[in-house]
């Protein structure tokens, strides 16, 4: 289970650092790949080079994105067989209502949003990862 | 026929009509009275006289006593009435008679005349006139014409004087009737012709008037009678109504064309008002999305670097990397409350009844719960409802109440109080607290956004509250103000309209 990726889908890299040092914090020994846009995610989920045993267990992912936006990504995650029950959590800075109800709507297992003060920003990154790395358990690969 | 007759009932003419009818007969009727009366006096006179003749005749010594028993004479003087006539004696002997059977009689002895009546002491001449025939008795005088000798009794028949009378009378109310008849039909006739067929026309002039036609003009002859006053004035009228109708109906035309331009106009508005608020909305989305994410960075990173070089930076550089943060902080603060001020503006209100003391009580009890140690008295009236959107006047209502309890946490004994007021017959909600207030000559900048009339020092905040406040209150079509003096405290009044 510890050798099972993460997705981080996340196109600013102050971001991306950020939130890669608060997940490793804890001494997380999970892979994490990043994808720098909608397409990447894609690409990665979708793509010709990978198989189903490289799907990963939890997906990060930003709503504004360059290429294909997050929502967009989400629709195709949710509506593709083999990653529809893949947890998905929301990590964006909007708070607008619309982004909220279009992410549950569409599926997503959580919706966290990226406070500014960064003590906050450990803090929910601690709880995600409690929450779909520890305690949860993973829908069966097929 | 009937409604014809029933219409002509009611008409000016026969009333006119039947006026002049019965004018005539009352005129017609006095007149009657005195030309029959005087046509019978004149006849009466006559016979009267023709009875009184021979008496007259022999005192004048004209006329022999004889002469009275003499027919032809006595017809040839008092004409084919008579009945009898004698000569009588003042004992009442008649000496002469038409009738030799009489003669030397006594007239009390002669059952056909009546001798009561016969007065042989009036010296004067006596006339008794009966239905239908009239009795003279006159007295001879002898030579000193004082002393009466003799009485003349001269009967004569009525009967055909009375005819005459009749016939007189049967012609006049013949021709009183005849005249009345064709007076009124004249009459009626010329009033008709200069009256009734002139209001008719007016009549129908004004009907096709009231049916919308105001070109029709009544035939106005300047006949200057009161009718004719009429048809000048009603063409007047129609003349002013016509003019006025030309003009109404250009202002209509008019106003068609404006109205049919400010919808025009409107909906290009409307429309570039949409593209506004779109272009607003993906603002407010950006401002949400992207400046939060390099305010994010630089917090992030500074607490990185206070965490994993510790060690390596002195107190003034960890101090310095904390301004940041703080800075950040309240950059972050200041951008969430223009993103809210913003989507207040776009809101589409919710009304539904509510109950703002229940409201002000259920924030309060958030606030003692949140500030224990703060010892506020709080005074609500109760029952206090409007209607409104129920969360912005939840958001109005937390705005308010948590001005007060800032400005007073300098305070020793903290009063604030939630009550209404009427100003000119409108409920006016009032919060009044007894804090540090502020300078009415401040008060235009109170409900701008981000001014501030205390220090960040003295007093947190950003400044949005109330510029919420109000932009809350607009959307209700209400008002909100506040009067205050420096240490004294503050009010803080709004109305709420549906």
């Amino acid at each position: 289970m510890n050798k099972k990726t993460i997705l981080l889908v996340e196109d600013n890299p102050d971001d991306e650092i950020l939130t890669l040092r608060a997940l490793k914090k804890d001494n997380l020994a999970n892979k994490i790949t990043v994808a720098r846009d909608g397409e990447e995610a894609l690409e990665y989920l979708f793509g010709k080079n990978h198989d189903g045993n490289d799907l990963p267990v939890l997906i990060i992912l930003d709503l504004k994105l360059p290429k294909i936006g997050g929502i967009e990504v989400l629709r195709k995650i949710r509506s593709e067989k083999k990653t529809k029950l893949l947890p998905v959590v929301i990590l964006t800075s909007s708070n607008e209502e619309k982004d909220l109800i279009e992410s549950y709507s569409l599926g997503a297992n959580s919706y966290i949003r990226k406070p500014v003060d960064f003590n906050q920003f450990l803090e929910a990154a601690r709880q995600l990862k409690l929450y779909w790395l520890v305690l949860n358990e993973s829908p069966p690969v097929r | 026929m009937l409604i014809k007759l029933k219409q002509f009932a009611k008409s000016l003419s026969f009333k006119v009509g039947i006026v002049i009818i019965l004018v005539e007969i009352i005129t017609l009727s006095i007149l009657g009275v005195f030309y029959i009366n005087r046509f019978s006096i004149e006849v009466d006179q006559r016979i009267n006289h023709n009875a009184q003749l021979p008496g007259l005749l022999i005192n004048e010594g004209v006329l022999d006593l004889d002469a009275i028993a003499d027919s032809e004479i006595m017809h040839h003087i008092v004409g084919e009435e008579l009945l009898s006539g004698m000569i009588i004696g003042i004992n009442g002997t008649i000496y002469c008679s038409h009738d030799n059977k009489f003669l030397g009689k006594n007239i009390s002895q002669i059952d056909n005349v009546d001798h009561a009546l016969l007065d042989f002491n009036n010296t004067q001449i006596q006339s008794y006139f009966f239905k239908d025939r009239i009795i003279s008795f006159s007295p001879i005088f002898a030579s000193d014409k004082i002393t009466p000798q003799f009485f003349v009794y001269i009967e004569l028949d009525t009967r055909e004087t009375n005819t005459e009378k009749e016939i007189n009378r049967n012609i006049f109310i013949l021709g009183s009737v005849l005249t009345i008849l064709i007076t009124s039909i004249i009459i009626i006739m010329v009033f008709s012709r200069t009256v009734t067929r002139r209001v008719h026309s007016l009549t129908k002039i004004l009907r096709q008037a009231e049916k919308g036609d105001l070109t029709v003009r009544s035939n106005y002859i300047s006949s200057g009678d009161e009718i004719g006053i009429i048809q000048l004035r009603t063409n007047a009228m129609l003349a002013a109504n016509q003019e006025f109708k030309e003009k109404q109906i250009k202002a209509q035309k008019e106003l068609k064309k404006y109205s049919e331009n400010l919808e025009a106009m409107v909906r290009e508005r409307t429309i570039k008002l949409g593209v506004i608020n779109k272009e607003l909305e993906a603002f407010s989305y950006s401002v949400s999305h992207d400046l939060r994410a390099p305010l994010r960075g630089i917090d992030g990173f500074s607490q990185a670097l206070l965490e994993d070089y510790e060690s390596k930076l002195d107190k003034q550089g960890k101090d310095y990397l904390n301004r940041i943060r703080s800075a950040t902080s309240r950059m972050s603060e200041l951008i969430n409350d223009l993103l809210s001020l913003s989507r207040i503006a776009q809101k589409k209100l919710n009304y539904e009844k509510v109950n703002l003391s229940k409201m002000v009580n259920e924030i309060v009890e958030d606030y003692k719960k949140l500030q224990p140690e703060r010892e506020i008295e709080f005074k609500i009236v109760p029952m206090l409802t409007t209607a409104g959107d129920k969360k912005l006047i939840r958001i109005v209502l937390e705005n308010l109440l948590s001005n007060a309890i800032k400005y007073t946490k300098n305070n020793n004994n903290t009063i604030v109080k939630f009550e209404s007021i009427n100003i000119n017959r409108s409920k006016v909600f009032v919060i009044r607290d007894n804090g540090v207030g502020f300078d009415m000559t401040y008060k235009d900048k109170l409900f701008v956004p981000f001014q501030r009339l205390h220090s960040q020092l003295e007093f947190e905040g950003t400044g949005i509250g109330l510029a919420i406040v109000q932009r809350i209150i607009n959307l209700h079509n209400g008002k909100v103000w506040a009067e205050s003096q420096v240490g004294k405290g503050a009010a803080f009044y709004f109305t709420l309209k549906s």
